[in-house]
Formats: C-alpha cells, sequence, structure tokens
C-alpha cells in the first residue's frame, strides 16, 4: 500500500495487491474437482466456505448433479457460522484499530469462542473441509452448535451494546471512509461494504438456490457508507445468521451425491461474509477441470478501498477503514 | 429481431433477448458488440457486472467473459466473446467495477481493452499508473527498448558525461 499525506491528511493512496498472487486458478487445472476443493477452500481461507460453496455449486451445475437437501441445510449452517465469525473478528479489529484495548480484548474472547464452536460443530477452527461437490463431507455436531452458539452471540451482544455506548469509539467511526451509495453502485460493491452505502444485493435472497436458502435473508441495509454503518450491517447481519442457523440445524445431515464425470461448463455462486463469492468451471470429458475462475467477493470490494480512504480521512483512519471492509489480500491475488 | 441480434444470433430484442427461466444463461456474441450489450444491460435493465475474466479457447484464442447478475430476475447471464485480435471493447470505460478486472486479464493473457488507460499493477488508480512498475507483457519490453536506447544514448556521451563530472570531483577533492 502506498499513501500520499501531508502528515495527516489522506492525499492518495494507491495498492499493489498483485505480488501475493499464488497461481490457485492455474494449480486447479487438470485436477478432479473433489480434489480441487482443498485449493478452492484456500483460496480466501477466511470465507473457505463461501468460496467452496460457490465453486462446488458450479461443479454441480456442469455436472446436472443434485444435492441431498439435508447437505443443503448442513451447508446453510456453515455458511452462517462463517459470517458471524468473520462479523465478530471484524468488530474487534475496529477497537483495535481505534485503540480501544477493552473492546478489542472482548471482542476477541467472543472470536475466539465462535472459533472453538467451529471447531466443535465441523471438525475445524475455519470450517476447512465441509463442503464438497455433490454436497457436505461432514454434518454438524447440532447439540454443540445448541450448547455454543447462544452464550456466544449474547457476549457478542453485550460487546456491541457497550461498543455503541461509548462516544469516543462511535466517533471515530462515524463519517469515516465514506463510501456514497452513487459510487458503491458504480463500483457494483457486494456484501456489508455494498450494503452499508444502500446497496439491497444479497445473493441468498436475490439468486436462491434451493432449501438451503429457505427461508430468505432480511437484508441489513444502511444508507451512510461510513464504518459505523459497515459496522451496523454486520451486527444486523450476525443476528439475522443466528436465526437462520435456527431455522436449518433441525435439518441439517449428511449427504453427497457422486458428481458425474463428463464435460460441461458452469458458473456458482454464495453468498461469504464478505459478499457475492462467484466461481466458473469448465470440465473436460473425464470430468478433470479444464479452467477454473474464482472470484472472492475481496476482488469487487477492494477497488472501493482507495475510494473510501480518499475521502476527507487522516492518516490514523485508513486502518479503521481497513479493518470494516474486512478483505483479504489473498482472496485478491489468488 | 433487431440488428444487434440478428448479427449475434441471439433470439430476441435488444438486450430482452435474455427471456426464458434459465437460471444462468451463456450467450455467445461478437466482440465488437460487447461494449453497446453492457452498456444496454447497466443502464438499462439494471445488471450488475458481477465478474470479466479470460480463460483460453480453440486454437489459441482467448475468450472473454463477462458475468452480469440480474438481481431482479434472480438469473445470471454470461456473455462470452472470443477475441481474434490483442483488443477488447473497453467496459470500464462504461461501467468503472470493470477497471480491475481488464488490469487482471492483460496481466494474465496480455490483452487489453481498445483504449489509451494505462493498465499497470492491479489497483493502482488509472490517473497514477505512470509512476509505477510497469506490467510483464507488452510494457515489459517496451521498458526493455528503452532501457537499451538509454544505455546507447551513455556511452554516446561519455566523454563529455559521467567521466567529465568525475574527473571534476576528484579536482576538487584532491583525489
Amino acid at each position: 500500500m502506498g499513501l500520499v499525506t501531508t502528515g495527516e491528511e489522506v492525499l492518495d493512496l494507491y495498492l499493489f495487491q498483485w505480488h501475493k498472487h499464488r497461481g490457485i486458478e492455474r494449480r486447479l487445472v487438470g485436477l478432479d474437482p473433489d480434489r480441487g476443493v482443498f485449493f478452492a477452500e484456500r483460496a480466501d481461507g477466511l470465507s473457505s466456505v463461501g468460496d467452496t460453496l460457490a465453486f462446488c455449486r458450479a461443479v454441480e451445475m456442469a455436472t446436472g448433479t443434485e444435492i441431498p437437501a439435508a447437505a443443503a441445510h448442513t451447508r446453510a449452517v456453515a455458511l452462517e457460522l462463517e459470517r458471524i465469525y468473520n462479523h465478530a473478528a471484524a468488530i474487534a479489529a475496529m477497537c483495535q484499530t481505534t485503540g480501544l484495548s477493552v473492546g478489542q480484548a472482548r471482542g476477541e474472547i467472543v472470536l475466539e469462542r465462535l472459533l472453538r464452536l467451529n471447531l466443535a460443530a465441523f471438525g475445524h477452527r475455519y470450517l476447512f473441509g465441509v463442503v464438497s461437490p455433490g454436497g457436505v463431507r461432514r454434518e454438524p455436531n447440532v447439540a454443540e452448535v445448541k450448547a455454543q452458539l447462544a452464550p456466544a452471540l449474547d457476549e457478542f451482544r453485550y460487546v456491541v451494546e457497550a461498543l455503541l455506548a461509548t462516544n469516543s469509539h462511535v466517533d471515530r467511526l462515524e463519517s469515516t471512509g465514506t463510501v456514497t451509495p452513487e459510487n458503491a453502485h458504480r463500483l457494483s460493491l457486494v456484501g456489508p461494504v455494498g450494503r452499508a452505502s444502500g446497496q439491497v444485493i444479497d445473493v441468498r435472497r436475490d439468486h436462491p438456490t434451493g432449501v438451503g436458502d429457505e427461508p430468505p435473508p432480511v437484508v441489513a441495509v444502511q444508507q451512510a457508507g461510513d464504518v459505523l454503518a459497515r459496522m451496523r450491517v454486520m451486527v444486523q447481519e450476525v443476528e439475522e445468521s443466528s436465526r437462520l442457523i435456527a431455522a436449518h440445524l433441525a435439518e441439517a445431515g449428511p449427504g453427497s451425491e457422486p458428481v458425474t464425470s463428463g464435460a460441461g461448463a458452469g458458473l456458482g455462486w454464495a453468498e461469504s461474509p464478505r459478499g457475492e463469492a462467484l466461481a466458473w468451471v469448465s470440465l473436460d470429458d473425464d470430468g478433470r477441470i479444464d479452467q477454473v475462475r474464482l472470484r472472492p467477493a475481496s476482488v469487487r470490494n477492494w477497488r472501493a478501498f482507495d475510494d473510501a480512504a480518499r475521502s476527507q480521512n487522516v492518516f490514523t483512519d485508513i486502518p479503521i477503514i481497513e479493518a470494516s471492509f474486512w478483505l483479504t489480500v489473498a482472496g485478491f491475488a489468488r | 429481431m433487431n440488428e444487434r441480434a440478428e448479427k449475434s444470433g441471439l433470439n430476441g430484442d435488444g438486450v430482452a433477448l435474455l427471456p426464458g427461466a434459465d437460471r444462468i444463461r451463456t450467450e455467445r456474441v461478437e466482440t465488437a458488440q460487447l461494449a453497446s450489450l453492457s452498456h444496454e444491460l447497466w443502464t438499462e435493465h439494471g445488471a450488475r457486472l458481477a465478474d470479466l475474466f479470460a480463460g483460453d479457447g480453440a486454437d489459441g484464442q482467448v475468450v472473454l467473459r463477462s458475468v452480469y447478475a440480474l438481481d431482479a430476475e434472480s438469473r445470471y447471464l454470461v456473455l462470452e466473446c472470443e477475441l481474434h485480435e490483442d483488443r477488447f471493447p473497453p467496459l470500464s470505460d462504461l461501467d468503472p467495477a470493470a477497471f480491475v478486472e481488464e488490469c487482471e486479464i492483460y496481466e494474465q493473457y496480455g490483452v487489453r481493452p481498445d483504449n489509451d488507460k494505462r493498465l499497470n499493477r492491479v489497483l493502482v488508480p488509472p490517473h497514477r499508473s505512470d509512476l509505477f512498475p510497469r506490467l510483464r507483457r507488452r510494457e515489459g519490453r517496451r521498458l526493455a527498448t528503452t532501457s537499451r536506447m538509454w544505455s546507447a544514448a551513455r556511452r554516446l556521451s561519455f566523454r563529455s558525461g559521467p567521466s567529465e563530472s568525475s574527473h571534476g570531483s576528484r579536482c576538487i577533492w584532491g583525489w
């Protein structure tokens, strides 16, 4: 990242995101889709469920595979757990960047609880190895989710309430890193960043894929486009995710349909914690990956970061804005 | 059927050539039509450019794919066009969201939009891109040429150039 400042005011900002490029899409070529999941999960590790779900849906579309209903519910539970822990992490990071040590510590305690919940529910703190082409590899431990989610969310609500009652914290978030609704539309922003700037886009609602997207979520939207608006969107989404987990948990279970081999191409999508994740997959006659395109949500939203940073912010606002965008460089330079 | 639809081989009227209940529709279009179709989709049909990427086509050609999300209709539209040259219509002039992907495509496949924008390392803003390192393909070759010319110029101006200054310094410092 290159910053041009006059001491305090940020005049300009440049991002250099390509240096971490790992060639994941090229590595996927020639692989069986089942093995390809390993790489798809690592394209953007903090959105492993969202990105892998998009990849698997693309493979399923290319091969005409229908997944079992129980697997669709399991995928939904994993996706919402991923959203909850990511939003909690972003809110803890916002406290870190505003220098609110107590808030950061409390936020990270919530985050650790949620990561342990992921481990207890699916056997991996970052939910790797859950989704596979044709279904899921693991089913949730329903008892653990029920036992651990409610106390973790109670802690989360307590932290959020305290943060929003802390004037010094709210002052730092308000009017910081503003992305106007016009710019958000112009740049086709997605996820909490887009929704905090008035873009009512959520592919769970707009592009439902079946029982995994029922009931549809209530989309959280704000208009201000600043860091505070992004935080409010995340808080509302955590509540919505907990409602969706409760709706899917009873029906969640194991299940996987074999993916038929044969040539074809497909497009898949999922609403990852950072927004719409897309994947396009082309398979050859043997059912191996011929070409693939992974587009995590970070690819779309980094473009707005420099605009947000230039909007009359001071030098120390940059980390706050970065925490509120909660994007990954890995997702961009996959 | 309008002229564009006829040319593209698509049946329909304008971009409403996309009737049907398909959740995802893939259409082959000509390169020349891509810009106008893109503009029409964005401005008149509320389509959102969800992605733009390139891939290998038959006979070593590059295939450009733009993915549009028609959120109100719960559908995605994939426009595919085979590039016969190393230029394609500059979608980012119409839809700024495409700039990042145009840089990425240039980085990976060496084809570029048909405009004068300096495509630099991804996400360097276009208005300052001349300050930063170029890409590895054509820009790289241009840099290499410039560099050779600069070396030649230095060799020619050697007597009155650096050596003279160097001698001057020695005189001053008594070396």
